[in-house]
């Protein structure tokens, strides 16, 4: 009874463990996942490119707006902001986004000659005479749209950036990393360092890869991350929605991998205990068989001895 | 089946799954909340104004006001606009300024407000259509109603004078003038006609 109960206990630690092992896991993979993704500043400009069309598109149309209220030609607006403003703008706002600040455009003299140089060299090109000061005015003016259309607030409101840049996520990715040796560790001690140590090794990461690859299929699958709203700004949220669910595609492959892990421990284990137990009872059916021998042979020698017995007696 | 194959699929299939169909139930009621809330915090709302903030002292006329006192707040919610106005100040970090040329309009008097588009100020102030309506709580005086008439650019702040002999309300939002010496501003200017008067509440 009591080696019954202390079997039962030993079994629970072991299973206890291979919940934390698997929840350690999960926890350094999304966060480490995470923090990889959102702290790369070429990754948030790559997703933000995507949607250069549509910046050129948005600023496009405000500067249409403003040239038909300005009288400056429309053309000369229109065509002077293509995807390198786009780009030179996405340029100014990855550190904002990064680091949760507010987009400033105001005094952003790169912008101004962006679009200086640009309405002087369509205004040459097509022979509109316009005057040095308008192009000033204009140019100044554009940046004031580009400023309405792409600064403010949006940039520090994306509170994704700012959870990355916490020690909360430092922690978070650290932690489990002890966890997880810990965890490993205690396992290896309950069992001895026995062959089935490995049974709650494969338990635990089978069981992380399955929550770090169905919990993120079922996010994408629901489209969760595109109904949320990172911020109001229509580009700089698309982009978020992207880099997220880029990161959960990377977890689900994480996951994969987790499962395609613990299954070949398990695989491996099975097999192992397989041939463990077919050898045992080999060895159970031939100390079974030689016992029968031998018992054949005692009662054949019993009876051979009875025999003898009798005659003797008989003699 | 025997002991070693239930085994086996106890951890390799009953627990993962059931753990993960745990989180996914969790996942399922979670995430609709975090999602509404999450609409809740980024689409721009009309914020409130904390009355505490500013000097609040009673007036009939704007002359009667020290630079920085509250005047007013001017709201608009067709482009989630509320902000206060203060007198003579173009500092405060939460209100806009009333200019010192204006008067008021139950004296049939003009107003003209200077604002920046950086905070949340005026921020949103370039999506008013032409016909937006907008009004202004003069604080214990009256409730005006304005409709805007028209939207002009690249003005210098010399300008409001003229303009406010001929615009019952004239909000100046000012930009970078790159090429000018004295770092001065542009500015662009939303005109609006009076609807109407009411007491204030």
């Amino acid at each position: 009874m009591e080696i019954k109960l202390r079997y039962s206990i030993v079994r629970f630690l072991n299973e206890f463990l291979a919940f934390v092992l698997a929840t350690s896991i999960i926890v350094f993979s999304v966060s480490a996942v995470l923090l990889t993704c959102f702290h790369s500043e070429d990754f948030i400009k790559k997703n933000l490119q995507t949607y250069s069309p549509k910046t050129v598109e948005c600023v496009n149309n405000k500067l249409e707006e403003l040239a038909n209220s300005t009288g400056f030609p429309v053309e000369a607006y229109t065509s002077c902001f293509d995807e390198n403003g786009a780009d030179l703008i996405y340029d100014k706002i990855i550190s904002n986004i990064n680091y949760s600040y507010i987009t400033d455009f105001t005094d952003d003299e790169d912008i101004y000659q962006y679009f200086k140089t640009n309405l002087v060299n369509y205004c040459y090109d097509n022979g509109i005479d316009v005057s040095s000061q308008d192009i000033s005015i204009n140019s100044s003016l554009a940046v004031d749209a580009v400023n309405e259309v792409l600064g403010g607030t949006s940039t520090a409101r994306i509170g994704v950036m700012r959870i990355m840049k916490s020690n909360f996520m430092i922690a978070l990715t650290f932690i489990p990393i002890i966890l997880i040796i810990a965890s490993l560790a205690l396992i290896d001690t309950l069992n001895k360092g026995r062959h089935r140590r490995l049974n709650y090794y494969g338990m635990g990461l089978t069981t992380a890869g399955a929550v770090m690859a169905f919990v993120p299929a079922f996010i994408l699958l629901k489209s969760y991350i595109s109904k949320y709203q990172f911020c109001e700004n229509i580009i700089y949220n698309s982009a978020m929605i992207d880099m997220v669910e880029f990161a959960l595609k990377v977890i689900i492959g994480i996951g994969c991998l987790c499962i395609a892990v613990g299954f070949a421990i398990l695989i491996s284990n099975y097999h192992y205990f397989g041939v463990k137990e077919k050898e045992h009872s080999e060895l159970r059916e031939h100390k079974l068989k030689m016992r029968s021998d031998y018992m054949l042979e005692y009662e054949e020698n019993k009876a051979k001895a009875s025999e003898m017995q009798t005659e003797i007696e008989d003699k | 089946m025997n002991k070693l194959l239930l085994r086996f699929f106890k951890r390799f299939i009953i627990v993962p799954v059931l753990v993960a169909m745990v989180a996914v139930i969790a996942i399922s009621f979670t995430m609709p909340k975090i999602i509404n809330e999450s609409h809740n915090a980024s689409v721009v709302s009309i914020p409130d104004i904390d009355m505490s903030m500013y000097k609040l002292n009673e007036y009939n006329r704007f002359g009667e006001l020290n630079a920085g006192d509250y005047v007013a707040t001017i709201t608009c919610e067709d482009v989630n606009l509320s902000c206060a106005v203060c007198y003579d100040s173009t500092n405060e970090i939460n209100a806009v300024g009333l200019q010192k040329l204006s008067h008021e309009p139950w004296n049939n008097g003009n107003v003209a407000i200077v604002g920046d588009n950086i905070t949340n100020k005026f921020k949103y102030l370039h999506n008013v259509q032409i016909g937006t309506e907008l009004s202004i709580n003069y604080y214990k005086n009256a409730v005006c109603t304005y409709k805007i008439t028209n939207v002009t650019y690249n003005h210098s702040i010399n300008e409001i004078e003229e303009q406010l002999k001929s615009n019952n309300l004239v909000l100046c939002v000012p930009y970078t003038d790159f090429e000018s010496p004295d770092a001065s501003k542009l500015y662009t200017f939303y005109f609006a006609e009076l609807g109407g008067v009411e007491e204030w509440k």
